[in-house]
């Protein structure tokens, strides 16, 4: 019992880490929220849908779809972020917001308003059994994909000039530059990570729901925000325990919760949320903390 | 040709005028201090003269060529290296990965970054002992000299300095300034020095200007001036 | 009488009464029902819109949980309001002492308003000291939890289901009537003393601070007032639409909203005004134009979700190019007032 409630904290959490991750990117750099975030997902789900009727393998329908996400990604920043970025960060939420609803209702308009089938391979739900836990092979699958796309991105973050970069720009932006470091090749690279992670996310994401429609992107969104916000706005490290974090939250509160309490999950969820911005605002895990909006 | 010209600067912040005028120079070679009380306007030049302050009138020469305009990126990669008031140096990064940071124009060159960094080791010494300590954690002389050195990374010809004294004890400002005429002593860096802290910018300095509420109240060679000024008047006026 | 003529408001108030009673007058003239059924709706945005710009426009903080209070209102007041058979159709599981509650309509709604300005007060003090991220993500939250709450307090709210059987009070007459008042105390608040303080916090609040301008307690207060009238303008909403659910609270009529603020500029009760008539007006247009092309033989596919696209693609254009909105400063009454002294000075 206890070892089925680790696995699947383990793979919830793995995916809400990978969102979360994808967030604090941007939220640790510029210092601003992209409102535009969740419906990455929405992006990799319709092109896998567009695809799904080609010959083409999935393995690079996937690889294409994801390169949709850092695509649109790019594009947020660039019709979204840069034309307001001096003015406020009111201003950059109302047009992050708009390009997210321009984004989900592109797919309204020129695609449609049902749920449309995308494309997955069938045995990732399979379910394989070990250790008296039962789980679908797409949660193992989850795992592994996260911890090697968190080694991965912690040794790019580590050892790069441009991970280097990115950390210094979440520190001191301003200060960054006056080192030479183009401000828009730091930016623009934190944008295109952070649609890579969407984009691996939604794979992820997408191997449960096995469907798409226009609002898929809100939950995503959501869980990220949650998720960053728990574990700590600024850090890297805090972005992904805060996803594991919630996952544990969000699971605990399945198995031990009655239903009529259950329903206000988001509530109580949202609450915390509103409780680690009044009283600990660094995040639970808080990490570097420092940086002023530059 | 000179190096540095400024002329007819002007900075203000919606209705707070920092620098009503300000017109200098700086020859090559030469280390030059922009001194007065605060508040003076002398910080706000040099933000300025780096490409930071947006808020910026007039025109800004650099061996000739216009910067007035120019983002921090390129005045960097022009030769012009800034280190702000606060030595504003990453401290969640190491001391190692800062220095790395300030020869990233360098960084396709590891010769260079290598031979430099070899080079800044050799000026502060501590440095190298801290070279993997977190930034954060170093004293306040020890960041400044980690500003100083990680500006030097670029292999710079000309230095900004904002207020390096602020902030520490007046050994470790001894100290600094020992560093800073190593610095001169070695190299051929051109430095534009602001500093509450007179006495010791004269010290060092070739050349002065006086700010006094965004204007040039005195200027010339700092030989000619350090004994013969009367400094309450000059920082606050009659 | 000198003093009134004076006074910063009169000009802009006056303005607004006459431009209130020309749309009623054009409405009777035109007497359609679908015409007095947006224009009725029209004036509930108005209130909607001068309501948050009191607390939005003046503090600069961006108040997500907006629409949430509004629904609050419609709730509480249709509550209170629809009739003791209804309730026992719509709401089976309501508490026994709500049950056999059914007062006057418009006295519920004024109570739902008044009690939507005692939970802002409640929930919104301890936020009312975050700034920049935290505040807006806190109230992006608050948005949230008010939703859930709604959506799943059913024995109350009819959870996600259609909450029905409210009774259709609100005329033409009486949202306009409201609107107006909801003018005069945008207006009011702009102009006073705490109006004021409050737009020093939003400029510098710690120089603001140091004038002795309680910052914390100078937003509360704007909220209060703004959550009040949000809550109005959901009873209003509610008696009108007669039947709505949690859907219509969310973050579609948040955008929606924040967008008429943003167009018509947020500094200005004006601007909030005029950015309600036009995004909504517009609105409509839209959605007519969805409408009516899916009729025409030209277009195959449905264009629903046009509306929405054209609006954030203008409210884009907006922030980029004028990001203070189309009244960034100066209250109509301001200008107006202006050139009468200048053409009475000829």
């Amino acid at each position: 019992m206890i070892l089925q409630f680790i696995f699947d904290v383990l793979s919830l959490g793995s995916l809400y880490a990978l969102f979360a991750l994808g967030l604090v990117l941007i939220f640790g750099i510029l210092k601003l929220v992209n409102f535009a975030y969740g419906e990455l997902v929405l992006v990799f789900g319709y092109s896998m849908f567009l695809l799904g009727d080609t010959p083409v393998p999935w393995f690079f329908m996937t690889l294409i779809a994801i390169l949709m996400s850092v695509l649109i990604s790019i594009s947020t920043d660039y019709i979204a972020f840069r034309p307001v970025r001096e003015k406020s960060i009111t201003a950059v939420l109302i047009t992050s917001f708009a390009f997210a609803t321009i984004l989900q209702n592109a797919a309204l308009l020129l695609i449609s308003p049902r749920p449309k089938n995308v494309p997955m391979p069938s045995f990732f739900s399979d379910s394989i059994q070990f250790l008296g836990v039962i789980t679908p092979v797409r949660n193992i699958i989850s795992i592994i994909v996260t911890f090697i796309c968190l080694f991965i991105f912690y040794q790019f973050m580590k050892r790069s000039h441009i991970g280097l970069a990115m950390r210094a720009a979440a520190t001191n932006f301003n200060m960054t530059r006056m080192l030479g470091i183009p401000a828009n090749l730091v930016i623009t690279s934190a944008f295109a990570i952070s649609g890579l992670l969407a984009g691996i996310g939604a794979t992820l994401w997408m191997s449960k729901l096995a469907n798409v429609f226009p609002g898929i992107g809100l939950e995503p969104l959501l869980i990220a925000f949650i998720a960053t916000v728990i574990g700590g706005m600024r850090s890297v490290q805090g972005a992904v325990f805060g996803g594991f974090i919630l996952a544990f939250i969000d699971i605990g509160f399945n198995y031990l919760l009655p239903q009529d309490i259950l329903k206000f999950r988001d509530a109580f969820t949202f609450t915390f949320v509103i409780l680690i911005l009044l009283i600990r605002p660094q995040g639970l895990i808080g990490g570097p903390a420092t940086g002023i909006r530059t | 040709m000179k190096m540095l010209e400024v002329k007819n600067l002007k900075v203000n912040y919606n209705q707070v005028i920092a620098v009503k005028k300000v017109d200098l120079y700086v020859d090559k070679g030469e280390t030059v201090a922009l001194l007065g009380a605060n508040g003076a306007g002398k910080s706000s030049t040099l933000l300025a003269i780096a490409g930071i302050s947006n808020k910026a009138s007039g025109e800004v020469l650099f061996s000739g060529k216009n910067i007035s305009k120019l983002v921090p990126e390129k005045i960097l990669s022009l030769g012009i290296a800034t280190i702000p008031e606060n030595r504003d140096i990453f401290p969640d990064l190491t001391v190692k990965e800062n220095l790395i940071l300030g020869g990233y124009i360098h960084r396709k060159n590891s010769k260079i970054v290598k031979q430099t960094m070899t080079s800044i080791y050799e000026l502060f010494s501590i440095l190298y002992e801290r070279k993997n300590q977190i930034a954060g954690t170093l004293s306040g002389g020890e960041q400044q000299m980690l500003a100083i050195g990680r500006a030097l990374m670029s292999t710079p010809k000309m230095l900004l300095l904002d207020e390096p004294s602020l902030g520490l004890a007046p050994t470790l400002i001894e100290k600094i300034y020992e560093h800073i005429e190593k610095l001169k002593q070695n190299t051929d860096l051109t430095i534009l020095l602001v500093e509450q802290h007179a006495i010791k910018a004269l010290s060092i300095a070739d050349r002065v200007y006086f700010l006094r509420l965004g204007e040039i109240v005195l200027s010339g060679k700092a030989i000619d001036i350090k004994d013969k000024i009367d400094f309450k008047k000059i920082y606050f006026g009659d | 009488m000198i003093k009134l003529i004076n006074n910063d408001n009169f000009y802009s108030i006056t303005f607004f009464l006459v431009l209130f009673l020309i749309i009623y007058l054009v409405n009777s003239f035109v007497g359609s029902t679908i015409f007095e059924r947006i224009v009725t709706i029209l004036f509930v945005y108005i209130i909607l819109a001068v309501g948050l710009q009191i607390f939005m426009g003046n503090s600069g903080i961006l108040f997500f949980a907006y629409i949430g209070f509004m629904s609050i209102g419609a709730y509480s007041s249709g509550l209170l309001s629809m009739p003791v058979k209804m309730k026992g159709f719509v709401l089976r599981d309501l508490y026994p002492f709500l049950q056999t509650i059914s007062i006057d309509p418009i006295i519920a709604i004024i109570i739902g308003g008044l009690f939507t300005a005692i939970i802002a007060a409640i929930l919104t003090l301890p936020l009312m000291r975050l700034k920049d991220a935290a505040a807006v993500i806190t109230s992006f939250a608050l948005l949230m939890v008010i939703h859930s709450i709604i959506v799943g307090w059913s024995a109350v709210t009819n959870g996600p289901r259609t909450f029905f059987g409210i009774p259709k009070v609100t005329t033409l007459e009486l949202a306009m009537i409201f609107s107006f008042v909801a003018v005069i105390i945008g207006f009011i608040f702009k102009n006073s003393h705490l109006g004021l303080l409050l737009r020093a916090t939003r400029d510098n609040d710690i120089a603001a601070d140091s004038i002795g301008a309680n910052t914390v307690y100078l937003r509360w207060f704007a909220v209060i007032i703004s959550a009040f009238l949000a809550g109005i303008a959901g009873g209003l909403w509610g008696h009108f639409i007669t039947s709505f659910s949690p859907k219509s609270f969310y973050l579609k009529e948040t955008f929606l909203i924040i967008s008429m603020i943003v167009i018509g500029g947020s500094y200005t009760v004006t601007g909030s005004i005029f950015g309600a008539i036009l995004v909504y007006v517009g609105h409509e247009g839209l959605r007519w134009v969805e409408k009516v092309m899916k009729f025409s033989d030209y277009i195959t596919f449905e264009l629903v979700g046009l509306t929405e696209v054209v609006l954030a693609i203008i409210m884009i254009i907006f922030l980029i190019t004028k990001p203070k909105g189309l009244f960034a400063f100066r209250e109509i009454g301001d200008t107006i007032k202006k050139k009468i002294i200048k053409i009475s000075r000829t």
